[in-house]
């Protein structure tokens, strides 16, 4: 990273940000993409991201690479795109009680063509996870950051992140399992109420 | 075991630090429970799973990086305009505080200089003696005596150069001329000032100067210069001192003698000159002495007016003594003191001395504003040119 690009753009020249992050634009839709599982909010929420990254940009130390600084950047604004959603998060109990309905927005065919039935039932899967553990699965499993990378970005510890990964993991394959085997239901709901 | 103590277990598994005791209690539970098996055999295969997902993501909207920036380019926009606007407020109140320090402070600190003359005459002791009076006083020494108007036991007296007596022979009078500065205050203005007029008549002396003006607040100001025997002037100091308050009193002292009798004595000299001129007159011979000590006559006797109109115009100050009076018309409640004030006088009091407070600093506002208006012009000036090519250069 040029410093003197960072230090024009922490000033407030906007070519010297587009020179610095453009070459990031690509990751911040994909998390976006990953989180929101909508073409259109991914879309808002990527734009949003660029936007408070610009604006949080003179407050940059350097703490962190410029990429890990964009990741959090993009999974806060993630996150309160989420809870900002008017529909309920649903959770496993609402899901089962409806006889499975997933509230996802309807695709573009484009969307259609990349969802394969099994990749479709894994995303549902990782929309059902609660925040935390849904967070460290996609920069794990799926962005491939380090431990130490999703520690900087969550703000928690380095064992904190891979206790938490782990009990994603379990998570998801229990809500896979129901969602394949209703017959497993069950079980899922009983260790969900003992976890409670 | 149950399927809570199984998914402890199973987390110790994902981490691979599942003891062997451990991984037998896992297989024994999955060998109970179908459903953990399962999710054991899903959780085998759900790395896999996960990494059919990485690329499982739409290629980036065609606009978005033009949506982005252009976003970003706006932002930038406003904050810029907005730091404009602040500097702009902030230029603003920091011309505002300078234009008012200037016209404050350059009012203060002016005040006293484009203040009428007459105010700085009443502070200034000044008396009618010739150039080589003054001369010849400085030579000597000048004795100086102030007092403050109700202290009278606290006269200071300094004395300037060596004593001017010391050189005088013993058997000769001092030649001493005195000036006095007052400044009174009254609220009876026509009584004090007739009753000051006759007090100097009565001594003997006259009044060589008087003016009157009224002052801002319609209150009126006399100016008199009074000339009164040197003799007669400590009993015209103590009757004026019952006409008026006293706001400030201040007496010199300056001995001449030196001076005067150096005169006096090339007067004498002068004189004897004359006296053998004349003598040797009646025997001239000659036409061309007769012309020579008729010029010499001529130029002696010019000397000998010149010192003589010189000890004359001395003798006269030092007979009579200059009184600078200013007298000050007053309201009858300044004169009370505050103790003895009602609550409504103290306020119509405070409110009359700020309201002539506030009119005297507006007119010496004005005045300073009048007396900087080449400078301010100027700098205005200067400040248009800038401006303009500033204007220009940008286009």
């Amino acid at each position: 990273m040029d410093e003197l690009t960072l230090r024009r753009a922490q000033k407030g020249d906007h070519a010297a940000f587009g020179q610095l992050v453009t070459p990031h634009e690509a990751m911040v839709w994909r998390v976006c993409w990953r989180y929101m599982q909508n073409r259109e909010d991914a879309s808002d929420c990527a734009q949003e991201a660029m936007l408070k990254a610009w604006r949080s940009l003179p407050g940059y130390r350097q703490d962190c690479s410029l990429e890990t600084w964009l990741y959090r950047i993009c999974v806060s604004c993630c996150v309160d795109a989420l809870r900002r959603r008017t529909q309920p998060a649903l959770s496993l109990n609402d899901l089962s009680e409806a006889g499975f309905d997933p509230p996802a927005a309807a695709p573009t065919p484009e969307e259609s063509a990349l969802r394969t039935e099994d990749s479709s039932e894994l995303q549902q899967a990782i929309a059902l996870l609660p925040e935390d553990m849904r967070t460290v699965l996609i920069l794990s499993a799926l962005e491939d950051r380090t431990y130490e990378d999703i520690a900087s970005i969550t703000g928690v510890a380095v064992g904190t992140v891979k206790s938490r990964l782990n009990r994603a993991r379990i998570k998801l394959s229990q809500i896979l399992s129901q969602l394949r085997e209703p017959s497993a239901k069950n079980c899922v709901q009983q260790s969900e109420r003992r976890a409670r | 075991m149950n399927c809570t103590e199984y998914t402890v277990l199973l987390e110790k598994y994902l981490d691979g630090s599942l003891t062997p005791a451990e991984d037998r209690q896992l297989r024994q539970h999955e060998e109970s429970c179908a459903a953990c098996a399962a999710q054991r055999l899903a959780l085998d295969g759900l790395q896999d799973h996960l990494a059919s997902l990485k690329d499982n993501v739409p290629d980036i909207p065609e606009d978005f990086h033009q949506r982005w920036t252009t976003l970003v380019e706006e932002d930038a926009m406003e904050n810029r305009e907005k730091k404009t606007a602040s500097r702009r407020q902030w230029t603003r109140i920091l011309s505002t505080a300078a234009a008012l320090v200037f016209v404050l402070g350059g009012t203060l600190l002016t005040r006293d200089s484009l203040a009428p003359r007459h105010e700085q005459a009443t502070q200034t002791s000044y008396d009618y003696a010739s150039e080589e009076s003054y001369d010849t006083a400085a030579a000597n020494g000048v004795m100086m005596l102030s007092s403050a108007p109700d202290a009278g036991s606290g006269v200071v007296y300094s004395r300037r150069a060596k004593a001017a007596g010391d050189s005088v022979p013993m058997q000769q009078e001092k030649k001493i001329i005195r000036t006095v500065t007052l400044t009174m205050g009254t609220h009876t203005f026509d009584e004090s000032l007739s009753a000051l007029r006759a007090l100097c008549e009565e001594k003997g002396g006259w009044v060589s100067y008087s003016s009157e003006n009224t002052a801002s607040g319609g209150k009126r100001v006399a100016y008199l210069t009074l000339r009164i025997p040197s003799d007669q002037l400590d009993t015209w100091l103590d009757g004026s001192g019952s006409l008026g308050r006293m706001i400030s009193r201040e007496e010199s002292a300056a001995d001449v003698s030196d001076s005067y009798y150096d005169t006096q004595s090339r007067l004498a000299t002068q004189q004897a000159l004359m006296a053998r001129l004349q003598a040797l007159m009646t025997d001239a011979a000659s036409l061309s002495d007769l012309l020579a000590l008729e010029s010499q006559i001529a130029d002696t006797q010019y000397t000998i007016d010149s010192l003589q109109a010189s000890l004359n115009s001395t003798d006269q100050q030092v007979n009579y003594a200059t009184v600078s009076v200013t007298l000050r018309e007053e309201t009858s409640a300044s004169d009370i003191t505050d103790s003895e004030k009602t609550l409504w006088q103290r306020i119509l009091s405070a409110l009359e001395t700020g309201v002539t407070a506030f009119a005297d600093f507006a007119a010496d506002v004005l005045v300073f504003l009048t007396a900087a208006l080449p400078f301010i012009l100027t700098l205005g000036a200067v400040w248009l040119i800038i401006r303009l090519v500033r204007r220009r250069r940008k286009k």
